[in-house]
């Protein structure tokens, strides 16, 4: 399996390349999207701090990782853009693919979909996790656009990853999330803004309805208030933290790392392009580790137990809200 | 213009015109003019539809469709997004549901969409609202105005070549918290089904509101079963920097469309080739 890194500035290659990334991604922005389309986000982050904003930026990124075997995709995985939008993007990803040389785009509109497919671009096209491919026969509707990987969405499970690789055409290649940001409803489902924060995180009051058949205690509302609170704590990296030992908190799912070895998953994601140095170092780092356990001939149970002990936040572990694919649930690792 | 009924359990609507108890409940006097002119708005029966858009615990049980005598109703069911399990279970709907003169599904997903077309070719199935893209934030500021706001996926002409060559007849969808009515184009080639008096803004398999059935700690997660609470329960979302009403409905966060917003809807959509939803039954 290929750990996919996230990128949004060359002064992360050299650490991301010597730490052991096999894939990265990053978002791309222009000055001409922000003027004409700058209400939608080009690929549903902010500009600053998580995208790359020059294409001189992106060629020596690109450059450098060729030099190393590494492919790089470049994410426009907004769920929605206008015709005028998609249309700007088709000439700025031929543009990409001819100077820079980029190897894939992430994508999750359908239009932009049809729009790739229909003009014959020459780029390798991976469905992002907003695709919301839940099932094979999603899986083979994308193949017929000529889709060489699907991201799955965070809220499968394992075993019905498991039902989605097996009863798919092998020429397809599957990534799943392996750590950092989780989120609460599924994104590709979710027609709201990260900007000025993601939905959410707003603080809202939750009150009965007027329109309620039942009302709902008090109590009973409070307690869901604290728990949903909770949850999204630890979906959001437990507050941005880290360990002692300098590992980030947060959603992962390594101690399934074995086990997406055994069905065939191709890539395992890093979430984070808006992350700091930081973050994305000790995030690759842990994963890395985990992976070398695996390939080291570990049986899934060894992996699982490796990796929970090197998180070293049972307390978060034992939560669940920390849990990609329902890990922590999964009896046969 | 028809109408047609999202009912929570299968009833014969026998006067239709029940629903004008049902959403005062909504909006009291405030759309008079729907209620007044409702033979002028609405000249046809749109049928029922059962089934949930957004959560596999709620479509109907192949029991319920059964004992639907009557198999000229005519019969829509909403299905959600599916995982290969959920494909199983709702094939032995779909067995069934194919015993109805012209029943129509409304599919979230696109394998569903394949999944029927390989299997039961004959069902007429309908682009579920899942599919369609757009930007329904809750706290928007008021100012800003860019098509962005105003177009969503079902907009770009390639997706309705998409849904011809795919045999999709129709579309289901929200009418759009920022939609400007009177700059609003109607499609006159293809079915387009509102629905009424909400618009979904965000949804995911994690339900908040399936805790409540719950004892323990730590219990918010995609269930394997679930009790229902939602199906009496609708809790309200208040921020100061929400434009509009924001409810939680199970798994699910819905705006409720103000009054103004629905009236001149309807207005311009009376005769043309629209469906309305009335969703307000499940609420």
């Amino acid at each position: 399996m290929k750990v996919t890194a996230p990128i949004s500035s060359i002064k992360e290659i050299e650490m991301l390349i010597e730490l052991g990334a096999d894939e990265l991604y990053c978002g791309f922005n222009t000055d001409t999207w922000q003027k004409k389309f700058g209400v939608c986000k080009i690929n549903r982050r902010e500009p600053k701090g998580a995208c790359i904003n020059s294409e001189l930026e992106l060629l020596c990124i690109v450059k450098t990782a060729h030099k190393n075997n590494i492919l790089v995709s470049v994410a426009f995985n907004s769920p929605f853009y206008t015709a005028e939008g998609i249309s700007y993007l088709l000439t700025l990803i031929e543009k990409l693919i001819k100077e820079i040389s980029i190897d894939s785009v992430i994508i999750s509109d359908i239009n932009l979909l049809i729009a790739l497919f229909k003009k014959k671009i020459p780029i390798n096209i991976h469905i992002s996790s907003l695709g919301n491919c839940f099932n094979s026969e999603t899986a083979a509707f994308y193949k017929e656009f000529g889709v060489k990987r699907i991201i799955l969405p965070r809220q499968l499970n394992f075993y019905e990853i498991k039902e989605i690789v097996k009863n798919t055409d092998k020429k397809i290649e599957f990534e799943v999330f392996a750590l950092n940001d989780g989120c609460y409803y599924e994104e590709g489902f979710c027609l709201t803004s990260h900007t000025p924060e993601a939905f959410c995180m707003t603080e809202y009051q939750l009150e009965n309805s007027e329109f309620a058949k039942k009302k709902t205690e008090e109590r009973k509302l409070k307690n869901l208030k604290k728990e949903l609170n909770s949850y999204l704590w630890h979906q959001n990296n437990c507050g941005s933290s880290y360990q002692k030992n300098g590992f980030p908190n947060g959603p992962c799912s390594c101690c399934l790392f074995g086990n997406f070895k055994d069905i065939g998953i191709s890539a395992l994601k890093i979430v984070g392009r808006e992350a700091s140095f930081y973050r994305k170092m000790t995030s690759l780092k842990m994963v890395k580790t985990v992976l070398d356990k695996a390939a080291s001939g570990a049986g899934n149970k060894e992996i699982a137990e490796f990796a929970k002990k090197m998180r070293n936040t049972e307390k978060y572990c034992d939560t669940g809200y920390v849990c990609y694919f329902g890990a922590g649930n999964i009896s046969d690792k | 213009m028809e109408i047609a009924f999202h009912l929570k359990k299968f009833k014969q609507i026998k006067n239709p015109k029940f629903f004008f108890k049902h959403i005062k409940k909504f909006y009291g006097e405030k759309i008079k003019s729907l209620y007044n002119n409702y033979d002028a708005f609405f000249q046809y029966e749109g049928g029922i539809y059962i089934g949930n858009e957004f959560c596999l615990h709620l479509l109907p049980t192949a029991d319920e469709l059964k004992k639907i005598e009557d198999k000229n109703t005519k019969i829509t069911l909403l299905t959600p997004p599916l995982t290969n399990k959920g494909l199983k279970k709702c094939a032995y709907l779909l067995d069934h549901l194919i015993k109805f003169n012209k029943p129509q599904v409304v599919v979230n997903d696109w394998g569903i969409l394949l999944f029927i077309k390989k299997n039961y070719p004959k069902l007429k199935i309908s682009a579920g609202r899942l599919l369609n893209k757009a930007f329904k934030d809750p706290r928007l500021s008021e100012t800003q105005k860019d098509k962005f706001f105003t177009s969503s996926t079902f907009d770009n002409p390639n997706f309705c070549k998409l849904i011809k060559s795919l045999g999709i007849s129709g579309l289901e969808q929200d009418i759009l918290p920022y939609q400007n009515i009177s700059e609003f184009h109607i499609k006159e080639d293809t079915l387009q089904s509102f629905y009424f008096p909400f618009g979904y803004i965000t949804t995911g398999r994690v339900c908040l509101t399936a805790l409540l059935q719950k004892n323990k700690a730590n219990a918010l997660a995609i269930a394997d079963k679930c009790a229902k609470p939602c199906s009496s329960r609708l809790l309200e979302l208040k921020n100061d920097s929400f434009l509009f009403s924001v409810f939680q409905k199970g798994n699910t966060v819905f705006y409720l469309y103000p009054a103004s917003m629905l009236e001149a809807f309807v207005e311009k959509a009376k005769n043309k080739n629209i469906r309305m939803v009335y969703q307000g039954d499940i609420f």
